[in-house]
């Protein structure tokens, strides 16, 4: 059972916050896995040629610790992720502390499916917001 | 700002801007094709190096994983051990010189291991913006098709869609502004 329920949910809702670290070493295991050798990822001096500070973090890493952050927030069984969507608005870099932050932005039924929209954000340790995204889970 | 968009319902941009074009040729050419599919199968060990790699900590998808279960439902990220057979396509633009700006998945069925997928790519559309917070850019949106594989071998079918992704990726003509 998930450790929120659809009727405990209310629009405004806050989630808790939720860090994640990307180690380089976390970013080469991807890129190995995926196949994904860009040099914006690994190479710094390219990195740096592209106008960027450092090697990045890939956007599929984002959008899988919004995924995680799903599970953080709401726990285990009882609901589905159907739909989620990031925007990359600065560049996150490796081995920097990223936190996600959320709210419910709707609480909705749909063709039946119960559904909650959440709003979603990745803030470097700077404060600045990093990443943009959005997600809809649907309860059983 | 000067925002010109090119989809498969309009295949030339109505104002040209006055500075060259980062649209290639055959890159225009190409909007709307679908590209030549990959397939994939969804395996323990690709799903198990992902939640290495993410820290996930789950035992249920730890015996689910061990014991091959194909009726496990796994979590929406199992989707990047299966990405590794489909390259991206800009056919003009080198991607390895582009930025993901956004990315969109939507699942229709949790993938399950041992599922067979088949994956189409196709670009949705182009949008060349000049000016604005990055400088003059190109964004190339590019939409993924995961589809199951039914059917024994020899009798194989395309299936009904599992999941589906946009990706938006950014070409710029200068360097990225790191911002």
């Amino acid at each position: 059972m998930p450790t929120i329920t659809y009727d405990a949910i209310t629009v405004g809702d806050a989630l808790p916050p939720y860090e994640r670290m990307p180690t380089r070493l976390k970013i080469l295991q991807f890129i190995g896995a995926g196949w994904l050798w860009g040099p914006q990822f690994v190479d710094p001096e390219a990195a740096k040629n592209m106008g960027l500070p450092a090697p990045i973090i890939p956007g599929a890493v984002k959008q899988a610790y919004f995924m995680q952050y799903m599970d953080h927030w709401l726990g285990k069984g009882g609901w589905t992720l159907r739909r989620v969507q990031v925007s990359h608005r600065r560049p996150d870099v490796q081995d920097v502390l990223m936190t996600l932050s959320g709210a419910v932005t709707k609480k909705y039924e749909q063709d039946g499916a119960k559904l909650v929209d959440v709003e979603l954000e990745i803030h470097n340790p700077a404060g600045d917001r990093t990443t943009r995204g959005s997600a809809t889970v649907e309860f059983d | 700002m000067t925002d010109t968009t090119m989809t498969e319902d309009a295949a030339a941009p109505a104002d040209a801007p006055d500075e060259e074009s980062l649209i290639p040729p055959e890159l225009a050419a190409a909007v709307g094709r679908e590209m030549d599919p990959s397939r994939a199968r969804v395996e323990a060990e690709g799903v198990r190096r992902m939640a290495d790699i993410f820290d996930v900590r789950d035992a249920a998808l730890e015996a689910a994983l061990a014991s091959n279960d194909r009726a496990y439902d796994l979590p929406p990220w199992a989707i990047y051990s299966i990405s590794r057979p489909q390259r991206i396509e800009t056919p003009g633009i080198d991607p390895w010189n582009t930025l993901i700006a956004a990315e969109e998945l939507h699942v229709v069925r949790p993938l399950r291991l041992d599922d067979r997928v088949h994956i189409a790519q196709r670009i949705a559309g182009l949008q060349e913006r000049i000016g604005g917070r990055v400088g003059h850019s190109l964004f190339i949106h590019i939409d993924w098709s995961y589809r199951r594989i039914e059917g024994r071998p020899g009798n194989e079918r395309v299936g009904p869609e599992v999941a589906r992704v946009r990706h938006t990726m950014a070409h710029f003509r200068g360097r990225h502004t790191g911002e």
